[in-house]
């Protein structure tokens, strides 16, 4: 729908013009980073619901029972648009937005997890996003208190022109101290408090609802600044003002501001609001009422709480230095009634504002397949030696160690973490005395060749590591990273990985919980149309009982056997070694929930039995890379069966589905065999551990560890230190 | 059981796991918030976590010093009250005074979190009778190399004051074992009396059985030793 065609909708429907307030509110409540317009009518294909989820999609967290009276609340955002005007403050206020979502639940955070994407090492404009991304995660995250445990990063040409930053936020509750974002009691007060408001922001949803221009510079004032240190000040005031029950209902002001936080409090409370805009502190002189309406400055929290609870609210947060303005209160005339010095600047229907637009047409054409598909048969060859091929593949930047990356966030604080970054997906202790197993995965070149599987596979590929540690997964969320949508091809493109995560969410009976669409990542530099890979960002949480059931990721001990579990693979398709030898075929690329599910219950029993001591599944790089990760982390050495299968190439770096590598005793050998074959699953002996420090694939060739782990560490050190 | 205040100022973010880490140790312990200076009369020895004082917006510790909850921690020092910093705490110790010389920017100039080791001194303090151990911690810091003149760095030397120094797990110090370009190493050093420590590694992130190690009992268990 056009501009001047909603701007006839909004006088038809007010009877009037709207005012200058009302108009930048409509403005900011329906872009589509508020509204979902393009995106919302695909949300019902997904698995919305299990025994466990305790609140869905809807608020600023998912919501999922882990017993013992707690609840674990998740959420995932991203912070694209900023981050590439501004990639220090866009990044750290992506992880203090994120961080404020799970606090809105009435939850404490308790682990970050971040998804980035830039152009290539190589160029460097992309070295100074990386650099500067990492240093803001860094910096907010670190100070603000909450572990950095997992996540990913990925270069590809790609994102040159749009980098990537998706952050995810855990956090834990007592199910009894659980906080909605409902203001249903009129009469209620709206108590506004942390940081002060300025011009920081306004209009950050519109902008990042728009294709990135050439004049990115100018854009610069739309980035919001972070101050964690408030931050952590709102954790401890909010988790006093939960425990001492003062909160009747709780928003964040995040994307839209104060307008998109009342409305959507009232409008879930079907109630409406009166407020007033002069009470609050702002940072600025002359801040025009409008631009305090969809001010996006940031730590800010907004609560409804009873008249009489006010005294003690307010002794809470003056005793955390925090400022705080009594708002207005709730009312039951469903509009949203803003004052500013007793005169009425806005006045609109709250369900107006949330959903009175019309949503727009979309076309969906899928890209002409034929474009920029080479043959593999003319580019691939059998290489003389495979370590030649090791080394071109470990040592490239989106296989090589992210340790440069995450020495740099605080992993540890909390003093929660069991598995650090690096190893698997990470694993952090809960106070009701189980474990979370969390993971934050994309496969977007996988993703570009083919949504539908690539989407299916992200979403199997966080599955497959949660399930490997012996946890059981409650729940996904998820990032859809895509192009203009008002783009065909690139609207295609976002559909079917959406079909593809709801498939999954279905074939495996995981709820979807929560999620954050970021569309128009598309740039046009010097008159040159450039897009992101599709890239849909999955996070999956899963639960382990005990930290007995805790299946190590790395090898243990030597003289165990090593197998991989599923379908044999030797094809090359949509993996990394196909991208760096810019192979883009999508042949054998492809979801097989049947095959998956077999590997998993063979797997889920294998655990039980306590068959396994260690076990990982085949990951981005191959079966290369994931033993190379298991032998690293633990300093033990492999010795590689000689068959000719594992002479070939494509057997080491297929990253075929539903696969995993195993460790287990010789004496349990038999129970493995009998296992899978009750399972219908294949197993695959490669070799067996042992105590020299070598990967021995043959009697003349062996690479030993200290040359892995060379070609394994020091890209991303070396393209960024030296 | 005499109590200890784990003090929280704004920005502070290890008070939790440090109070739940001197609880597991069979201690009682309580958050004292900035705000409440007066309870820091009340216990028998203080924790300072880490974190970012004030944001550490100015330096690390630089605002914390100028509060009164600050004036308590000094009068607790001086009555011999057992302190223990850790990171932030360090810093802030350093700040007010209590512990000599400074912590600056890690040589990198970037944040580091890793798991390091550190060899523990003969000292004057409440952790000598760990001397001679290696204990293996996590480091979590932007600004933790340990700074002081030639002149103070014998004296303390002389009376004993250096506690711990970034070692290999073998528990030789070397260059290469040194995380953030401490001079000569420098993990954790005492006051002159002894009752006063600052560390930059976490004691209390290694102490649950899922953690890496437990080693940070050690610690924990000898500052509790210290309460009389």
């Amino acid at each position: 729908m056009s501009i001047s065609s909603e701007q006839t909708l909004i006088e038809n429907t007010l009877g009037r013009k709207p005012t200058t307030s009302e108009a930048a509110m409509l403005e900011v409540m329906w872009s589509e980073h508020v509204s979902y317009k393009s995106s919302k009518r695909w949300f019902h294909l997904f698995n919305t619901e299990s025994p466990d989820v305790y609140l869905g999609i809807g608020e600023g967290a998912g919501l999922i029972d882990i017993g013992n009276g707690y609840v674990i609340g998740l959420a995932l955002e991203s912070h694209n648009h900023p981050s590439a005007i501004d990639p220090f403050n866009g990044a750290a206020t992506g992880v203090g937005g994120i961080i404020r979502d799970i606090l809105s639940q009435g939850c404490r955070p308790i682990a970050l997890l971040d998804a980035i994407r830039f152009g290539p090492l190589t160029h460097p404009r992309s070295r100074f996003l990386f650099e500067q991304v990492v240093q803001g995660i860094a910096s907010y995250g670190n100070s603000v208190g909450v572990p950095t445990v997992g996540g990913e990063v990925e270069y590809d040409e790609a994102y040159l022109g749009n980098c990537l930053v998706n952050v995810m936020c855990v956090g834990i509750a007592p199910k009894d101290k659980i906080v909605r974002s409902i203001a249903n009691r009129p009469g209620d007060l709206f108590v506004l408090f942390g940081a002060s408001t300025g011009r920081d922001g306004i209009h950050g949803v519109t902008f990042a609802s728009d294709d990135l221009a050439e004049s990115m510079q100018e854009d610069r004032g739309s980035v919001q600044i972070g101050d964690p240190l408030i931050e952590k000040k709102l954790i401890d005031a909010v988790m006093e003002l939960r425990d001492a029950g003062l909160i009747n209902a709780m928003q964040d002001l995040g994307g839209g501001g104060l307008t998109c936080a009342v409305s959507e409090m009232c409008e879930r409370g079907g109630t409406g609001c009166e407020i007033h805009l002069d009470r609050i502190a702002v940072r600025e002189k002359d801040m025009e009422p409008w631009e305090i309406l969809i001010s996006e400055s940031q730590e800010r929290m907004l609560i409804t709480c009873s008249p009489q609870n006010l005294k003690k609210v307010k002794e809470i947060l003056d005793s955390h230095d925090l400022t705080l303005a009594v708002l207005g209160s709730v009312t039951p005339s469903k509009r949203f009634v803003a004052k500013y010095h007793d005169s009425v600047v806005a006045d609109l229907p709250i369900d107006f504002l949330i959903e009175g637009f019309e949503e727009p047409e979309r076309q969906l054409i899928p890209p002409n397949s034929k474009q920029n598909v080479t043959s593999r048969k003319n580019l691939f060859q059998e290489p003389d030696k495979l370590a030649d091929e090791f080394q071109f593949l470990l040592s490239s930047s989106n296989i090589a160690s992210k340790r440069w990356v995450y020495q740099q966030y605080d992993h540890t604080v909390q003093g929660n973490t069991v598995l650090e970054p690096g190893i698997g997906p990470a694993i952090i202790a809960l106070e009701n005395g189980a474990y979370l197993a969390l993971s934050l995965d994309s496969l977007p070149f996988l993703t570009s060749l083919d949504p539908y599987s690539g989407a299916a596979n992200s979403a199997m590929k966080g599955i497959r590591s949660v399930i490997a540690t012996g946890a059981k997964p409650v729940a996904l969320v998820d990032n859809l990273n895509f192009g203009n949508p008002e783009k065909p091809d690139s609207y295609w493109e976002f559909v079917e990985a959406i079909k593809g995560i709801a498939q999954v969410s279905h074939d495996f009976h995981i709820p979807v919980v929560g999620g954050n669409v970021s569309l128009y990542n598309e740039a046009t530099i010097n008159g040159k149309r450039s897009k992101i890979l599709p890239t849909p960002v999955i996070g999956v949480a899963g639960i382990i009982s005990s930290l007995e059931s805790i299946v190590p990721q790395v090898l243990t001990a030597p003289d165990h056997l090593i197998a991989i579990v599923g379908p044999p693979s030797f094809s090359i398709d949509g993996s990394e070694y196909a991208r760096l030898k810019d192979i883009r075929v999508k042949e054998d690329i492809s979801y097989e929930p049947r095959e998956e599910q077999k590997s998993i219950s063979f797997l889920g029993v294998a655990q039980k039995q306590e068959l396994l001591k260690s076990c990982k599944p085949v990951g981005r790089g191959g079966i290369i890379t994931t033993l190379t990760k298991m032998m690293l982390q633990s300093n033990t050495g492999v010795k590689i069966d000689d068959s000719p299968v594992f002479s070939k190439i494509g057997f080491w770096v297929s990253e075929g589905s539903a696969r995993y590598i195993v460790e287990f005793s010789r004496n349990d050998l038999n129970k493995i065999q009998e296992l899978a074959k009750s399972k219908s699953v294949t197993i695959k002996i490669l070799g067996k551990t042992i105590n020299t420090p070598s990967l021995i694939l043959s009697e003349d060739e062996q690479i030993s560890l200290q040359t892995l782990m060379g070609w394994f560490e020091t890209p991303i050190v070396q393209a960024m230190e030296v | 059981m005499s109590t200890i205040g784990v003090i929280r100022f704004p920005g502070t973010n290890n008070e939790l796991e440090t109070k739940r880490s001197l609880e597991r140790l069979g201690a009682q312990a309580k958050i004292i918030p900035h705000f409440k200076p007066e309870l820091v009369r009340e216990v028998a020895a203080l924790y300072l976590p880490g974190g970012f004082s004030y944001g550490d917006y100015l330096r690390p510790g630089a605002v914390a010093k100028t509060t009164e909850i600050g004036i308590e921690i000094v009068r607790a020092a001086d009555e011999g009250k057992p302190i223990l910093g850790v990171c932030n705490g360090f810093q802030v110790l350093t700040e007010l005074g209590l512990l000599p010389g400074a912590l600056v920017k890690n040589t990198s100039t970037r944040f580091i979190a890793k798991w390091i080791s550190i060899w523990i001194e003969r000292s004057n303090s409440y952790l000598e009778d760990l001397a001679g151990t290696t204990l293996s911690l996590p480091i979590a810091h932007y600004s933790g190399s340990y700074y002081q003149t030639k002149d103070a760095l014998e004296q303390m030397k002389q009376k004993q004051q250096i506690v711990a120094r970034y070692s290999l797990t073998s528990g030789d110090v070397t260059p290469h074992a040194n995380p953030n370009g401490s001079l000569e190493n420098i993990a954790g050093i005492a006051n002159k009396v002894g009752n006063v420590i600052g560390l930059m590694p976490h004691p209390e992130r290694a102490i649950e059985p899922f953690h890496r190690t437990q080693h940070g009992k050690q610690i924990i268990a000898s500052f509790l030793e210290a309460i009389k």
